[in-house]
């Protein structure tokens, strides 16, 4: 593929901004003109970081209207996502933006629109369902390897927040940042990566939330989450956060189909199947899924740009993980299974906000 | 002491309870008892010592030889039978699911006070050498505090055309026959042993996808809050293929480590303090007899000592209102908080309207 160099904007140079910088290098036709970050020198280590010529911006604002910029990769906390892709898309950048898509479904919703009046590709970066274990198990499900899907489950451990440890500088404990939970936060890709798996989608959620050890650092440090999904699958979510966080550093997945079971680990990546009255073999993992997750989502993405073809994961897909992540707030708060749409009035529903900002007390 | 044991239903559980009954010094079967006659001849013929066999159970429990009655009957009779038994002076060891609802277990409490005899139920997993030895490390601290229970299992669906012939769980009426309180009740009372925690609110799903019209329920997934402050997850998953999956088993986490209970001879794998995870095996003493011969033991204990059955009443009840809280949960979609109000303690969960016919060939 020969094709034109696209100017890429960074908005928000911090954590994530590392894996976007190394992907897009090595994405043909991609390259990152411009980066924007109000911290001057989380900026300018982006800027050292890609090399040549690259303007940096103190304001998103400015890396919008910047000519140069055709497509903006959007970094910055769950609660400007919505605000900066849609002043991206409004001014016909295309979007590529972190997950969680949004802290609202209203927020989703604008994007989605934003997208649709400038005719421009919207992205988001629900990476974990890229990585390659993950994509393996997909793939044998796809193959019948296991029959009929009937389950997925996928329990987590992390550490918590307990108050002693103190806060750092993340945006995740800013008082002001929506969408900055667990649920939200890691919960959205749980439940991406769980319906990819399954590909289906969750109709009812009912979920029991709790904060055991990090009260007033995080909103939730423990959480179970159940879904009934329309084709039939029922999809279970954990995650129990400790303070010493022991818990098995492998992230996994198990698909419960009717005929057998996969279940695929990240860290180390690993895919076992087992199926009736067989052992469980390890499968190798196919090499076109072993490229990292960043480089196959922006190569896909510049494609779809290229070719006007489908993104790699459209906004009303990522949209339905935030859908889940509130309901099961909701659910919890109102001790009922929250069914699926979420009505309109919802729109701003943004679960549980910290109560106040923790200042920074280690880095 | 030597103890008369009358055991009352003669289907496939039994044999494990005469074998361990035959085991315990100090125990001896005098009558067996079963609808059908002919069984109760076979089993009292074909086994040692002088056993009576009856084919009502109400002429088992007039029999003065008998101390100790082993009802083994279908769930929906446990109630009539364990009462009957305990009225007659019977001490009563009574198969898990105690009863279908809460009130069903209430009058077995109540009729155990009244006659002053043990009361217990045979919960035989949490008597596995996994459950032992994960409970051993959780009292030894050696995950920290728990946070979580997770048990994930499968199970064969039955699919309409497979009813096995003249099973109880497949005639009308049979009350407490769904997946949640038959499998359910031995996952919920193993997690809360294992965790130390007593559900105080439960949040279900319940539902039936390859097994309509045959049994109520092939697939569930249960989260209770606890008491200590845990909380305790089951799943069951009923599918078309005999399989376990990768995670079939129990997962204790702890607030410095995990516990997995997932079969491995016995023993568990525990992860704590941030070392790789490694296999603890369980007591050699623990392999030696049957989960079934402790459960006797015990019984057998607490009787001549006159002490605490291994398993109460009181405890056995509290898997029964976990299911029937589940069940309500899934109906009304909303938590339900334990205890149940009066009304709910009587409900009994579905059942099959109509007895179905056994599939051809049998």
């Amino acid at each position: 593929m020969s094709v034109h160099e696209l100017g890429y904007g960074l908005i928000g140079c911090g954590r994530i901004s590392g894996p976007h910088i190394d992907a897009i290098a090595q994405t043909e036709g991609a390259r990152i003109v411009a980066v924007a970050d109000p911290n001057p020198q989380k900026a300018e280590a982006a800027r050292a970081a890609i090399g040549g010529e690259v303007a940096v911006h103190a304001d998103w604002q400015e890396l919008v209207a910047d000519a140069t910029v055709e497509a903006v990769v959007v970094c910055a906390p769950t609660q400007m996502h919505a605000e900066m892709s849609v002043a991206a898309m409004a001014a016909g950048r295309h979007v590529y933006c972190e997950k969680a898509m949004a802290a609202s479904m209203g927020g989703c919703r604008a994007m989605i629109g934003a997208r649709d009046r400038a005719g421009v590709k919207l992205t988001v970066g629900q990476s974990t369902r890229f990585r390659a274990p993950f994509a393996m198990a997909r793939r044998l499900v796809e193959r019948g390897e296991v029959g009929e899907v009937v389950a997925v489950d996928a329990t987590f451990g992390g550490p918590a927040n307990p108050p002693e440890m103190g806060a750092t500088d993340s945006w995740r404990y800013r008082a002001e940042s929506a969408g900055n939970g667990h649920i939200i936060n890691f919960g959205c890709h749980y439940i991406d990566t769980a319906r990819f798996l399954c590909d289906d989608d969750p109709v009812a959620v009912s979920a029991i939330v709790a904060n055991r050890f990090s009260p007033g650092m995080i909103q939730e440090d423990q959480f179970v989450v159940t879904s009934t999904c329309d084709g039939g699958a029922l999809i279970t979510v954990a995650l129990y956060c400790t303070p010493a966080s022991t818990m098995p550093g492998d992230e996994g997945y198990v698909v419960i189909g009717t005929e057998g079971a996969v279940s695929a680990l990240w860290r180390p990546d690993r895919v076992v199947l087992r199926r009736g009255g067989e052992g469980a073999d390890p499968v190798a993992i196919d090499d076109d899924l072993r490229e990292g997750p960043f480089v196959r989502l922006h190569r896909q993405l510049r494609r779809a740009i290229e070719d006007d073809g489908p993104v790699p994961v459209a906004g009303e897909d990522a949209m339905r993980n935030v859908e889940w992540g509130l309901a099961a707030y909701l659910s919890s708060e109102r001790r009922c299974q929250i069914e699926l749409p979420l009505s309109a009035d919802l729109d701003g529903y943004v679960g549980p906000q910290l109560a106040r900002t923790i200042p920074p007390t280690r880095d | 002491m030597t103890l008369g044991y009358g055991v009352i239903g003669l289907g496939r559980i039994s044999g494990r309870h005469i074998d361990s009954v035959e085991r315990l010094e100090g125990g001896r079967v005098v009558a067996v008892a079963d609808a059908n006659e002919e069984k109760a001849q076979h089993v009292a013929a074909a086994r040692e010592g002088e056993i009576s066999a009856y084919a009502d159970h109400r002429a088992l429990l007039a029999d003065a030889d008998v101390d100790v009655a082993v009802v083994l009957v279908p769930t929906h009779l446990h109630r009539e039978v364990s009462v009957a038994a305990m009225d007659a002076g019977k001490h009563v060891i009574c198969e898990k699911a105690m009863a279908p609802s809460v009130a069903d277990c209430m009058a077995m409490i109540e009729a155990r006070d009244r006659n002053a005899v043990k009361l217990m139920i045979a919960h035989s997993t949490r008597f596995q050498p996994q459950s032992l030895t994960a409970r051993r490390l959780v009292e030894e601290r050696a995950i920290g505090q728990v946070v979580a229970c997770d048990a994930h299992f499968t199970a064969g669906a039955t699919q309409p055309g497979e009813v096995p012939q003249d099973f109880w769980r497949f005639k009308a009426g049979a009350a407490g026959h769904g997946y949640v309180v038959n499998f359910g009740c031995h996952y919920i009372d193993t997690a809360r042993y294992m965790s130390g925690g007593d559900p105080v609110a439960v949040s279900g799903h319940v539902g039936n996808r390859f097994s309509q019209g045959v049994i109520p329920e092939d697939h569930y997934v249960i989260t209770a809050l606890c008491e200590p402050d845990l909380s305790i997850t089951i799943a069951q998953y009923g599918t078309l293929a005999n399989y376990r999956t990768p995670s079939s088993g129990y997962v204790v986490f702890g607030t410095i480590g995990m516990i997995e209970a997932t079969g491995h001879a016995g023993g568990v794998l525990l992860a704590a303090g941030g070392e790789e995870m490694r296999e603890v095996s369980a007591d050699p003493s623990l392999l030696q007899e049957t989960a079934w011969d402790r459960e006797h033991r015990g019984f057998y204990r607490s009787v001549i000592d006159d002490t605490p059955e291994p398993v109460t009443g009181e405890d056995a009840m509290r898997n029964i209102e976990w299911a029937t809280a589940a069940y309500l949960s899934s109906e009304r979609g909303c938590r339900m908080d334990l205890p149940l109000s009066a009304d709910d303690q009587a409900h009994a969960g579905p059942h099959l309207d109509e007895t179905l016919s056994p599939a051809e060939g049998e």
